[in-house]
């Protein structure tokens, strides 16, 4: 049986930053990560083959992603670094259980972290499941780390400033973008822009250089429009588009089709909170986000003694949200162990909640600008699919929540929806609004769509092959 | 009409090549890539075909999550393509 006064579940910005803290206090750590190596999915190393010829290619993350490594470096001699770790349940007796390398485990923690992290935003129209369609996430990661790019000509359709570093990223690496859909509206909201940007100016740097190497490129950035359609046979050959009111749903008569190879959506994060879920930590609906998050202290410490959770997986908001509120749950974790006294601690802890401060001023503008509106789920049709996994349709999900007006979990229980191999992570929060959409759900955390291990994909022979006889 | 993919050559320098072997099809793949970003070189982006529907899927969250990237990788099946790494003569089927 393996022990660890604290025990944090990914390797990203959040669960790197509460590493270095509490091991710098001398708290015994052990990580637990689903990666080869620490980084996360924002600051994702390159892989052993690839070497960088020029480091500026990489962009800002990456100076600050150097920086983190050099701070886990000095302290990983306290540290159990778990790669290839994936956690599949969290039990009550302070209990994790874990595959790793083909065979089970389990480890008790006192103090448990979890910076679980993001994805993008699934949002479901007629022709979303076609090759070549794929999320702006996934797209950055082509890119960036396996240095490839997934076609010629792409659209780039979604919300939010994500969508300009892809473009950016795109454009860097030679391809053509088609235009860039902006299904929000930015215009009306530049003075409060100025605002949130008050005090984080290396964002406001950021945005401008990407602006300028679009511009440079000539490629289109289209607001109020959203992609409704991908059509092709085997492959994505044509997108159609169309301009959207207020609520982002599509005016008629706007209609038109651009030919290209590839679609990345960025509507965009939404929470992995299957973990704290499974912890039984209470959450509730952000509605700035569009999403459910736990319910936290301001030492990041949910409604489960001991159980903290840090960065985009307790709500999206960044890299550096997440080194912060990481930085703040490893000094919280070494206060409660007696590995550091408050005193100590006092002034940076100060610092941390004034950056946060300023960051959720920036958040809030965005969130304005993004948070998702009704039309956003109004694009499927009878027979686009819902649930990638099992093969659901709308048409089947929708007849429910119309005839009968049905939870979530009794939707679960008919139709299979989230039971497939996502665990619920792509049709989960698709379901959940189409459901408030419908007046059904409120804004109580979701009775159905419920949590049990395993949380991820694991084999019978992964589980059966368990040292662990309880 | 497949897609355009192209390894990026900016900025880069790749490590050994080496073939894997694709539903009997020999394919490149360099050092440190994925099953999926070779078989993205390759023009090969049908990944499985869906359960019910028997409709072609590819890489989507590109990260690990949506599950839609699963291939047999040496008659273990379930693998995420996106995840992967390549190694000399593996064997994929789609």
């Amino acid at each position: 049986m393996e022990k660890a006064e604290l025990a944090i579940i990914g390797g990203g910005p959040g669960g790197i930053s509460a590493a270095v803290e509490a091991a710098g206090t001398g708290v015994n750590v052990t990580i637990l990560d689903e990666n080869a190596r620490i980084g996360g999915q924002i600051f994702r190393q390159l892989e052993k083959g690839f070497t960088l010829t020029n480091p500026k290619a990489m962009g800002r993350d990456y100076q600050k992603s150097v920086d983190l490594f050099k701070q886990f470096k000095k302290v990983e001699s306290r540290i159990n670094y778990l790669n290839h770790a994936t956690v599949w349940g969290i039990f009550d007796d302070h209990r994790i259980a874990y595959g790793r390398h083909g065979k089970s485990k389990t480890i008790d923690y006192k103090n448990l972290i979890i910076a679980s992290g993001a994805y993008d935003r699934p949002v479901p129209f007629p022709g979303w499941t076609l090759p070549g369609v794929l999320t702006a996430g996934g797209a950055q990661n082509l890119v960036k780390n396996q240095r490839i790019l997934p076609g010629k000509k792409i659209l780039l359709a979604g919300t939010g400033p994500l969508q300009l570093v892809v473009a950016h990223q795109l454009i860097q690496a030679g391809a053509d973008i088609a235009a860039i859909l902006e299904v929000g509206n930015v215009k009306g909201m530049w003075l409060k822009l100025m605002q949130g940007i008050w005090g984080n100016w290396g964002y406001a740097g950021d945005g401008l250089r990407y602006v300028q190497t679009i511009r440079k490129a000539g490629v289109p950035i289209m607001q109020n429009h959203i992609i409704t359609r991908a059509n092709g046979n085997q492959h994505v050959e044509e997108a159609v588009i169309a301009r959207v009111d207020e609520d982002w749903r599509v005016i008629p008569d706007t209609r038109k089709s651009l030919k290209l190879d590839t679609v990345c959506l960025g509507y965009g994060l939404v929470t992995s909170t299957e973990l704290t879920r499974l912890a039984r930590c209470d959450h509730e609906y952000d509605s700035g986000l569009g999403g459910y998050v736990p319910k936290r202290s301001e030492t990041m410490e949910t409604t489960q003694k001991g159980i903290f959770a840090v960065g985009d997986g307790a709500g999206v908001a960044g890299s550096q949200v997440a080194l912060a509120e990481g930085r703040i749950a490893g000094i919280a974790v070494a206060q409660a162990l007696g590995h550091a006294s408050g005193a100590g601690q006092k002034k940076t802890l100060a610092g941390l909640q004034k950056k946060l401060a300023r960051h959720h001023g920036l958040r809030q503008v965005l969130d304005a600008i993004s948070r998702p509106r009704p039309g956003l789920y109004e694009l499927a049709e009878d027979e686009t699919i819902i649930c990638r996994c099992e093969d659901i349709t709308f048409k089947q999900i929708q007849t429910l929540i119309q005839t009968q007006g049905i939870s979530a979990k009794d939707i679960k229980r008919k139709t299979r929806v989230g039971m497939g191999s996502c665990g619920g992570r792509m049709c989960g929060p698709i379901l959940i609004e189409l459901l408030r959409n419908s007046g059904i759900q409120g804004s109580g955390q979701p009775d159905g769509l419920n949590v049990r291990p395993p949380v991820k994909p694991v084999s019978l022979g992964v589980l059966a092959g368990t040292g662990d006889n309880r | 009409m497949a897609g355009n993919a192209h390894r990026i050559e900016k900025d880069i320098s790749r490590g050994d090549c080496f073939d894997i072997i694709v539903d009997g099809r020999r394919i490149t793949a360099y050092e440190g890539e994925t099953i999926g970003t070779a078989m993205m070189a390759a023009g090969l982006y049908v990944l499985r075909t869906s359960t019910k529907k028997k409709e072609p899927r590819g890489i989507f969250c590109g990260i690990g999550v949506c599950q839609e990237c699963r291939v047999t990788v040496n008659g273990v099946p379930n693998i995420q393509a996106c995840k992967t790494l390549a190694t000399p003569e593996c064997c994929v089927e789609s």
